[in-house]
């Protein structure tokens, strides 16, 4: 009888992964972690179906429901693999080679330097194009806070792509990076 | 202005104090914010020492479009297939009801 309403919401359901796991790829720098991590955030939007408000944004409702799920489970626990340079990465790598593709890995560095907070906010507005307002109801935090957020990630990523990186990549390697930049 | 001079101390490696006073300089340059431009220290054989002066402005907007192409990336990854065995196996459960 309610299958109809249940085939629904796990269309949309469906439709949100990609989503969800590029927010979990980026958050957690761990390509096997960020798909526990959704897989874990299905089960329990699968699970609390029956709260989502007709007509709020599900989008924002899911997201809400991992960004807790790794606030509270994956970070700290012992489900936790950090691995910032190595299996995000090398996903990444395993993509055909094209322009920028080694750009893309050195953002991908730079982004797991970030902290937990800066890196959240920024993905969410500047990434997946929420609002300010939608990303502080998913953090659960004021709207000011994400704006600040957003601002010292971008503050901060312009440091480490910037100048910082000679201290992880030495010269020849900024040299590059001012290259790209120029061109 | 701390690059050109100066800068060509630094393509040994050999000059941790170099570095130093660049990176701090390239923060104080954040802070700023308005500021039109951010200074790029660092140089290397064969890079112009123009190439190390960069508009804020054209920083921010480079890791805006890399930001968006890297998470562009990640999106259009293929779902893996044990997620949609799971959708599968909660569409049974729900049957089996």
């Amino acid at each position: 009888m309610i299958k109809p309403v249940n085939d629904t919401f796990q269309t949309a359901l469906v439709a949100a992964i990609p989503n969800l796991r590029a927010f979990a790829i980026s958050l957690c720098g761990n390509v096997q972690t960020a798909n526990d991590l959704v897989q874990e955030t299905m089960l329990k939007a699968w699970a609390n179906r029956h709260r989502f408000e007709e007509g709020s944004n599900f989008k924002a409702w899911l997201f809400t429901i991992l960004r807790n799920s790794y606030f509270s489970d994956f970070r700290r626990g012992k489900r936790e693999v950090r691995d910032e340079d190595g299996v995000a990465a090398a996903s990444l790598s395993s993509l055909p080679e094209q322009p920028g593709h080694m750009d893309m890995i050195d953002f991908q560095r730079s982004l797991a330097k970030l902290s937990e907070d800066q890196k959240e906010a920024l993905i969410l507005v500047g990434a997946e194009g929420f609002s300010y307002e939608e990303a502080a109801e998913i953090c659960n935090c004021a709207v000011g806070t994400i704006k600040s957020r957003v601002n010292r990630a971008r503050a901060r990523l312009v440091e480490l792509m910037g100048v910082g990186s000679v201290e992880d990549f030495g010269p020849e390697r900024v040299a590059r990076a001012v290259h790209s930049k120029m061109s | 202005m701390i690059n050109g001079n100066k800068s060509n101390s630094v393509d040994s490696g050999g000059e941790p104090a170099s570095t130093d006073t660049s990176v701090a300089t390239q923060q104080s340059s954040i802070e700023c914010g308005d500021e039109s431009e951010t200074m790029t220290a660092i140089n290397a054989d064969g890079v112009d020492d123009t190439a190390g002066v960069l508009l804020d402005e054209r920083v921010q907007a480079q890791i805006g479009q890399q930001l968006t192409s890297f998470y562009r990336e990640l999106v259009n990854q293929p779902i893996p297939q044990n997620f949609m065995d799971l959708l599968a196996r909660l569409d049974r459960q729900e049957d089996g009801k």
